[in-house]
């Protein structure tokens, strides 16, 4: 199966076998900037109240990675996110990616404490609904990653799944999604701790929606915004770091 | 850190400001706006609703503000070449988020101002200077619960406007 890599920028590559580590991390500020994480992204959003910047380190080995922090009187929308947008050639009718995350520094007690951490919509949508064609946020309680997944059949325009983080000793997961248009389409996503390996076969979870009247992924953001107050009061100066982003049509990823 | 992007331009291809019925959900086709406020001198203090309008929107600014669900109000600017002016909502009945956003009436599309302030009173845009001319759209609308009600929209400084053809729904 031919793999479309949908665009590959590299922002600060570490690490290459037989070179030492001298190639700089991108410098990431906050505010609104075009492009935006260091470079890399086609532009960020960070409002005055977020902390929006380099984490000291990477994740799954690298050296570099976001963090965003909700700063003390954070407001309700508080938000530090990069946006990739893709351009009329780069939409299609199936969209993967992955990245990896850190919540180790998250105080996540209940339920209420919530967190928008990805989205994924379109230029259009059938009838009523919202563009949005997958959502993921970050739920507290029974730590837990909770998926909107754009679907036709249902009332709301959107099925929630709702999948729980598994044992981590340091707090990093991977999560990978394959949202794939049909009617039905099919939906497979994988979450698994850092550095336990995942394969095409076997997903965490599936789901079959009807997403064929959405029309392809055009824009996709990643970091931390449409919060309850809960998670900001409970989280203030803690950051959440994410890192290793991919999008892909056709091939899976995997750690 | 290898953070992958798309950097093509925004895709805007097909999109209008949708006032026929079209399947772009969360634009502005499906609700009309609250008022229109072309270049001129700016205007009086204007006041509104917004309870129950525009309710196809659940989101803002790059789909990333999820709104409250009371209803939001959309106003459409024109602004001219010289610009240097703030917005201001103020409320009373809810804590007012202040969406101002450029060219395409859209919940994707990116917010220029995304401001809102910890409880009902005024929020107000920074200034905005050295925009170019065209046609904006101002959302008045709350993020921090599901409240809505009265408000005042206001504006600073030498451009806009002048309201005209102005109607509360």
């Amino acid at each position: 199966m031919k793999s479309f890599t949908m665009k590959a920028l590299a922002v600060a590559v570490l690490g290459l076998a037989g070179a030492s580590a001298m190639a700089a991390c991108p410098t990431i500020t906050g505010g609104n900037a075009t492009p935006g994480g260091g470079g890399a992204w086609t532009s960020q959003s960070a409002s005055a109240d977020t902390t929006f910047t380099n984490a000291p380190t990477g994740l799954n080995g690298t050296s570099c990675a976001l963090s965003i922090s909700v700063n003390a009187g954070a407001l309700s929308n508080t938000r530090g996110f990069v946006s990739d947008t893709h351009g009329p050639s780069d939409i299609g009718s199936r969209y993967r990616a992955r990245f990896y995350f850190d919540i180790s520094a998250l105080n996540l007690p209940l339920a209420n404490n919530q967190a928008e951490i990805f989205n994924a919509f379109a230029n259009t949508a059938p009838g009523a609904a919202p563009t949005d064609m997958i959502q993921m946020f970050l739920i507290g309680g029974t730590k837990s990653l909770r998926f909107l997944v754009a679907d036709s059949s249902q009332g709301s325009f959107y099925k929630t799944i709702t999948a729980a983080l598994p044992a981590s000793a340091n707090g990093h997961y991977y999560v990978e999604f394959d949202l794939n248009q049909g009617a039905p389409g099919s939906f497979r996503y994988w979450i698994t701790p850092e550095g336990t390996a995942s394969a095409d076969g076997t997903p965490t979870g599936t789901y079959a929606p009807t997403n064929n009247g959405w029309s392809g992924v055009m824009q996709a953001n990643l970091g931390r915004y449409s919060t309850t107050v809960n998670f900001r009061t409970n989280n203030v100066g803690a950051p959440f770091i994410v890192d290793e982003f991919d999008s892909r049509r056709q091939t899976f990823i995997g750690q | 850190m290898k953070l992958k992007a798309i950097s093509s331009a925004l895709l805007l291809a097909g999109v209008t400001f949708g006032f026929v019925g079209s399947a772009f959900a969360q634009s502005c086709a499906a609700g009309p706006f609250q008022g229109s406020i072309p270049t001129g001198a700016p205007p009086a203090g204007v006041s509104g609703n917004n309870c129950n309008n525009n309710t196809n929107f659940t989101k803002i600014c790059s789909n990333s503000e999820t709104l409250g669900g009371g209803g939001m109000d959309i106003y459409q600017m024109a602004v001219g070449a010289s610009n240097n002016f703030t917005i201001s909502i103020q409320s009373a009945a809810f804590t007012p988020e202040l969406g101002f956003i450029a060219t395409n009436c859209s919940s994707n599309t990116a917010c220029i101002v995304d401001a809102t302030i910890a409880a009902p009173g005024t929020v107000t845009s920074p200034t905005q200077t050295g925009l170019a001319a065209g046609t904006y759209f101002i959302f008045v609308a709350n993020v921090a619960d599901g409240n809505c009600g009265a408000y005042n929209l206001s504006f600073t400084g030498t451009t806009p406007v002048k309201l005209q053809n102005f109607s509360v729904q």
